[in-house]
């Protein structure tokens, strides 16, 4: 028989156990209730919010330097009255005393709520049947739940004063609140200091999905995603999915590829690797003091087959750094195989048109018969240099009334000695027979002539001014002074003897390295492009109204907008290319700035 | 609106009795009438290497680099081969429907680019000052008669060739099917006023076109991705709707002066074209053949002019003066017609020819087309037999 | 039904059928004014308008380039801003009317310079016209007339003017051809600029319509512009321009207009004549507007401007290929312009143009009574 003592133990560890269970119950309820919890991210760190982004997603924008942005954003330069910005603000006086109200009720301006509303992050994300959604870990859940109130209270006001019942709609779906104040164009809940947004109500139930179940559905499970997550920007960062690539990247029905030969030399490489590329294409954007920098990384070897002509074939080997003159514009430096492109061109452009035939035919009379891809781009070696500089006119000769700025290619020449002479006589074949065609149409000639510069001799071709009445106010073709020169290895076909003779000057300066894995740099300096553009601006305007249908003022508001534009961005440097051995580019702007010194690319 | 292929039947047979004259008329009028597709090489074809003499010395002798051997053409017989790439127009040829007429060109040629596409396009050689094209008379020749009618089109256009300026007639270029798409339109009672009538009547034909092109375009055939394939597309589709086309004109080339004018580099360039133009209109027929449309078909190649037999250093070849005419279709009398221009016999570096190029045009408008060819050729030109009964 | 002045009331439609008419459209203020204004006054405002018209013009001159397709564009605009849009519709009308097209003259500035002309001279006198035609290189080019010389005269060349540009079919007899030819020899086009070689012009004695003397080819313009055949077809061509396509006016209906033609060869004065006449009143929906007339009548009557460089290539499409008319006889015009093809283009351009906005004008844009004037 059981003592009576041992009796009262029974029942007192019996009590404590479902005391202990009820305990136990009750502490995991709590814990269910997702409102308590308050997301933390760690200081200067983004927080990751594919967690509740549906791995549905077709394309995710991901935000992390929000205060970057809305630093951006709400720079005078954007927001002042003649600002860029200012033709798309809305004026309305409704708006004005709202964002006053606003301002009022939280207690602090529009641009600091701005800040905390994205402050630890937002993540944008597109999703099938054109749904949107949205999003962001603010500064804390009081600031938050209060914006909701204020505007929520504002909202159902307004509704009853304009008698739209169905305008302002609360529900609940798994447990968390959410709102409408559109009437179903929006929809948003808040959890804790995460605010969610999205265009279409089943988008917004499936983040709900994801934060009930601890992301599962979601792309923090996704693998492709997770596996792109390495080639980040530091400010955003823009993912494509597989799915919407394989979309985009369709071919059209008629069967019409690029056939453009220019075209296919400058990017077909790009384009093939694109389309090997099967994972998420990422595109980030970073933003350090002045330098924005956009990035994209495929997750793809650099294609071999047709388009291997725009790759180094050696692992160190690379574009050349560009070429420095007086008032640069612009300058492209390239890594093509001339020979490999044009060997393979039944495969890369199949149409033969009229202007390749042609082309084909005037090389042919140039070159007197040598096979065009083996004797002729089979000559120079894939290193090719391009330059745009603003010219200075000579006052003895006149200033045209549209000013062009002076253009050369530099070639690398395998064989100097014998391909030489043989760029010259194809140089003089061809503006003999431009002089020839230009007499025939009665138009005026140009007169060959060879001149020494810094101990070399070259060969141009220029018009005479003797003839002009107006020196002030050229024709057009007063801009050329078309020349070929030999330095050393180095072939130039410039526009102008000015450029030849900078470049020469360029030219003698040490061979320089090769650029480490890129194919392709582009270097435009927007402050003297803006120039350009402002010296031309009557052609341009004109040109603008005509295709365009816009009155004047309309045109030079467009034109005096994309002058500003450019020298916004300042000076623009584009970075193509493999190194590692992975497909990437990098486009950089200097804001406001003057040139960067070249460096190599940044890794992603 | 179509007619069944008994009743086509019946129809012709009819037409066999007829006098010559009704039985053009019958040609002209009504439906399910006949098509010509003409289809213009830009910039001078070189002949030699479509219609290879392979066993002759002297084309050995003179195409160092272009040459093709008799094992690399497609043997016609034991003289003649075609080009390896025009295989799939080989196999047309095997089939009965397609020929080629040899040795076509026409007097005094000035071998210039502009001056010899107008003398083709405008059918009178040497006369500067000739205004309109013979698709464009044609075409007005229709319109004079019914002024709505729409009797020719050009399929995805480069330039507008001179054979299709008209006085009257303003002839569509079609370069999608869905430009000629139109909702329908309701006939409502003639109104009293005969213009407004005109129009009216204008727009509900026009609509009943368009549906019939529309549905037409959903029966398409496999087409080659190229554009010139996608324009025979375009036109298998107008003759299949049948809306009263009569000739459509398409451009392989490029128009201007011309992807077939091969100075330098002839050998890879030449072959792409032709394998464009061999893969186009094999699929062409194919497609025709389907609906039973063949016989009413008739498709004519022209160009400038042939080529030097010489080459000129450049690996390629200079212009010339004969070239051979190609034709296609479900009605042709097979295989090669006329002699192969003799290689001994040169008319300054380029073969001689034999047939005058409006011989082969009177065929066409008098025994395909059913209209006076003298009217639109300004003499009188002997027609060839081109066709079977 | 007479040449007199129409006396019915103004309303409305006579208004609006006046601005179709005489100058491609008119937008609601316009239409307001005239019909406060009376027909008289708007008639002569509509040939002599207050604004500085030559002003406009140069300006317009300055902007245009020499492309064809730039051309087109910059005309299109023109005529969709201009201040008097009857000049451009009659220079339309005369562009038509001498055929000079590109296609045959290949220099973008002659065809620049030859539109020039006409605007210059289209309300003017027509001696004058004739005058400046006869020393157009743009003119030689286009009739076959680039090489007179005296050893061959151009005949063929002749011809034409005399066929297409003056008397017109059976009024000329051989020898005015031969004549004519003389007369234009030692006048060539060389390399797109026209030259005059004295020693190659044939100075003897010519018979032009039964008159004898040294003549030179401005004689010819003159003796040409009075040729009663000559101001028949003149008034039987505006005629068609603004009465009727339909049907040829009667010889007794044309006989007065053309002998006040005659008279003083005022352009001008003869439209007016036209514009005011209770025919011209009595003729609504008789002719079908030329797709240009549809394009810039729907822009002037909503006051857009809309991108004129698609519109010019589209507008060729339409039948209307501005500075190229396909042959010496220009546009034919009327039932020509409407075929099953170009009346989806037509239309669809039409609806189009108009958005979603809508006309105050009467018809119905997709109806085929908005095709007809």
């Amino acid at each position: 028989m059981i003592r009576s003592g041992s009796r009262i133990i029974v029942i007192l560890l019996a009590v404590a156990v479902v005391g202990l269970c009820l305990f136990g119950v009750i502490k995991l309820a709590k814990q269910r209730r997702p409102h308590a919890r308050t997301f933390v991210s760690a200081p200067g760190k983004t927080v990751p919010l594919d967690d509740w982004i549906p791995e549905q997603a077709l394309a995710v924008l991901e935000v992390g330097g929000a205060d970057k942005i809305v630093e951006l954003a709400f720079d005078p330069a954007f927001t002042g009255e003649k600002s860029f910005w200012s033709q798309w603000k809305p004026s309305a006086l409704g708006w004005t005393l709202f964002r006053r109200q606003l301002e009022k009720e939280m207690g602090c301006d529009y641009p600091t709520m701005w800040h905390r509303l994205v402050q630890d992050g937002v993540t944008v994300a597109s999703g099938p049947n054109q749904s949107f959604v949205a999003v962001a870990q603010a500064s804390d859940a009081e600031f938050l739940k209060k914006l909701n109130n204020v505007l929520v209270t504002a909202t159902r006001k307004d509704a009853a004063k304009k008698n739209a019942t169905n305008r302002v709609v609360e529900a609940t779906y798994r447990d968390v609140t959410y709102w409408t104040l559109s009437a179903g164009a929006a929809y948003h809940a808040i959890i804790s200091n995460r605010v969610v947004l999205a265009n279409q109500l089943p988008a917004l139930k499936a983040v709900l999905d994801c934060q009930a179940d601890a992301g599962a559905g979601s792309l923090a499970k996704r693998a492709d995603y997770q596996a792109a997550k390495h080639a980040a920007g530091g400010v955003a960062t823009l993912r494509v999915s597989p799915e919407l690539r394989q979309f985009l990247a369709k071919p059209k029905a008629d069967g019409a590829q690029e056939q453009n030969p220019l075209a296919v030399l400058l990017l077909a490489g790009y384009t093939e690797a694109l389309k090997a590329d099967t994972g998420w294409l990422a595109l980030g954007a970073d933003l350090q003091g002045q330098a924005l920098s956009l990035r994209v990384a495929a997750d793809c070897a650099k294609p071999k087959g047709a388009t291997a002509f725009s790759w180094p074939a050696k692992s160190d080997d690379g574009a050349w750094p560009n070429l420095d003159v007086p008032r640069k514009i612009a300058a492209l430096s390239l890594y093509r195989n001339l020979h490999d492109f044009y060997a393979t061109k039944d495969t890369l452009f199949p149409e033969r048109t009229s202007q390749l035939i042609f082309f084909e035919n005037m090389m042919g009379i140039f070159f007197t018969g040598r096979d065009l891809t083996e004797e002729v781009m089979g000559a120079v070696d894939p290193h090719i240099r391009v330059v745009v500089a603003e010219q200075q006119y000579d006052p003895a000769i006149g200033t045209p009334v549209v000013k062009m700025p002076a253009f050369a290619v530099v070639f690398r020449m395998k064989n100097p000695k014998r391909f030489a002479r043989i760029s010259e006589e194809a140089w003089q074949k061809a503006f003999g027979l431009v002089n020839f065609t230009r007499g025939q149409q009665a138009a005026a000639g140009m007169i060959l002539d060879r001149k020494d510069h810094a101990g070399l001799r070259y060969t141009f071709a220029s018009f005479s001014p003797d003839d002009e009445p107006d020196r002030p106010k050229l024709d057009v073709r007063f801009n050329y002074s078309a020349s070929v020169a030999h330095v050393g290895e180095y072939l130039i076909f410039s526009s102008t003897t000015q450029l030849t003779e900078d470049l020469i000057a360029a030219l003698r300066k040490p061979a320089p390295a090769p650029l480490d894995g890129v194919n392709a740099l582009l270097e435009i300096d927007g402050a003297r492009l803006a120039e350009i553009l402002d010296l031309n601006r009557e052609p341009i305007i004109r040109g603008n109204m005509l295709k365009k249908g816009q009155e004047r003022a309309a045109a030079e508001t467009e034109h005096n907008n994309l002058i500003a534009i450019a020298r916004f961005l300042g000076h623009a440097t584009l970075n193509l290319g493999a190194p590692d051995g992975k497909v990437a580019g990098e486009l950089t702007f200097n804001l406001h700035g003057p040139a960067r010194k070249q460096t190599a690319m940044l890794k992603p | 609106m179509n007619l069944t292929r008994r009743e086509f039947l019946r129809a012709s047979a009819l037409a066999a009795f007829l006098p010559p004259v009704l039985c053009r008329a019958a040609f002209a009028a009504g439906d399910g009438h006949t098509v010509l597709v003409v289809v213009q090489l830009s910039g001078g074809n070189d002949g030699l290497n479509c219609v290879v003499p392979y066993a002759d010395d002297e084309y050995a002798k003179h195409r160092n680099t272009l040459r093709l051997s008799a094992r690399e053409v497609l043997k016609i017989n034991d003289q003649l081969g075609f080009h390896p790439a025009l295989a799939e127009w080989k196999r047309l040829y095997d089939q009965g429907l397609a020929s080629v007429v040899q040795g076509v060109g026409y007097p005094r040629s000035s071998r210039g680019h502009p001056e010899a596409a107008r003398d083709w396009q405008t059918a009178r050689p040497g006369d500067v000052n000739w205004p309109t094209g013979w698709v464009g008379q044609i075409a007005d020749q229709v319109c004079a008669r019914d002024s709505a009618a729409v009797p020719v089109a050009l399929i995805t256009p480069f330039t507008h060739p001179i054979a299709l300026t008209a006085e009257r007639a303003i002839i569509p270029s079609v370069r999608k099917i869905e430009d000629a798409a139109w909702p329908a339109s309701a006939l409502r009672p003639a109104s009293g006023n005969p213009l407004l009538d005109y129009v009216h009547t204008a727009t509900v034909v026009a609509s009943g076109h368009s549906r019939a092109i529309q549905a037409a375009a959903s029966r398409t055939g496999n087409y080659p991705a190229t554009p010139f394939a996608n324009g025979l597309r375009i036109t298998a589709n107008l003759i299949r709707a049948d809306v009263g086309l009569r000739i459509l004109y398409l451009e392989l080339g490029g128009g201007d002066i011309g992807g077939f004018d091969n100075h330098a580099g002839q050998k890879d360039n030449h072959a792409a074209l032709l394998r464009q133009f061999a893969g186009g209109v094999a699929a062409f027929m194919d497609d025709l053949r389907r609906d039973g449309l063949a016989e009413r078909v008739l498709l004519l190649t022209i160009s400038e002019f042939g080529r030097t037999l010489i080459e000129n250093g450049r690996r390629g070849t200079d212009h010339g003066a004969a070239a051979p005419v190609f034709l296609a279709g479900g009605r042709l009398k097979p295989g090669l017609i006329g002699a192969h221009p003799d290689l001994r016999a040169l008319d300054n570096g380029a073969p001689r020819h034999h047939t005058d190029f409006r011989n082969v045009y009177a065929t066409v408008f008098e025994r395909w087309l059913g209209l006076d060819s003298q009217a639109i050729l300004g003499e009188k030109f002997e027609a060839i037999d081109l066709f079977c009964s | 039904m007479t040449w007199t002045p129409h006396q019915q009331p103004w309303d409305r439609t006579r208004a609006a059928h006046l601005f179709r008419r005489a100058a491609f459209g008119a937008n609601q203020s316009e239409l307001e004014r005239a019909l406060s204004d009376g027909p008289a006054k708007t008639i002569d405002r509509l040939l002599k308008p207050a604004a500085d018209v030559a002003a406009f013009n140069r300006e317009q001159d300055a902007c245009e380039t020499l492309t064809l397709p730039e051309l087109r564009g910059w005309w299109l605009r023109r005529m969709m801003a201009t201040p008097h849009p009857l000049l451009e519709q009659v220079t339309l009308f005369w562009h038509g009317y001498f055929g000079v097209g590109f296609n045959r003259v290949n220099h973008a500035d002659l065809m620049r310079a030859h539109v020039r002309t006409l605007r210059a001279h289209a309300l003017g006198k027509f001696d004058a016209l004739l005058g400046a035609i006869v020393r157009d290189p743009a003119v030689f080019l286009a009739a076959g007339g680039a090489n007179n010389p005296k050893a061959l005269p151009n005949e063929y060349f002749a011809r034409q003017l005399l066929l297409h540009y003056t008397v017109g079919d059976g009024q000329f007899a051989p020898r005015d051809v031969t004549d004519t030819a003389r007369a234009f020899t030692g006048f060539h086009v060389r390399g797109g600029k026209w030259r005059d070689v004295p020693s190659d012009h044939d100075a003897g004695p010519k018979t032009i319509f039964g008159q004898t003397g040294p003549w030179t080819p401005l004689d010819f313009a003159r003796l040409a512009a009075k040729q009663p055949a000559t101001t028949r077809r003149i008034v039987r061509a505006l005629y068609r321009q603004f009465i009727s396509e339909e049907q040829g006016p009667s010889d007794d209906l044309i006989e007065p207009l053309a002998r006040s033609f005659a008279a003083d060869l005022d352009i001008g004065k003869l439209v007016a004549t036209m514009l005011h006449s209770q025919i011209f009143f009595s003729s609504p929906a008789q002719r079908v507007k030329s797709p240009v007339e549809l394009a810039v009548g729907i822009c002037r009557t909503l006051g857009v401007t809309v991108p004129t460089l698609p519109l010019g290539a589209e507008l060729a499409e339409l039948g209307q290929d501005l500075y190229q008319p396909p042959t010496l006889k220009g546009w034919p015009g009327g039932r020509a312009w409407i075929n099953h093809a170009t009346i989806i283009g037509r239309t669809r351009l039409v609806t189009r143009l108009l958005g979603n906005k809508k006309l105050f004008d009467a018809a119905d844009p997709a109806s085929p009574e908005f095709q007809l004037a």
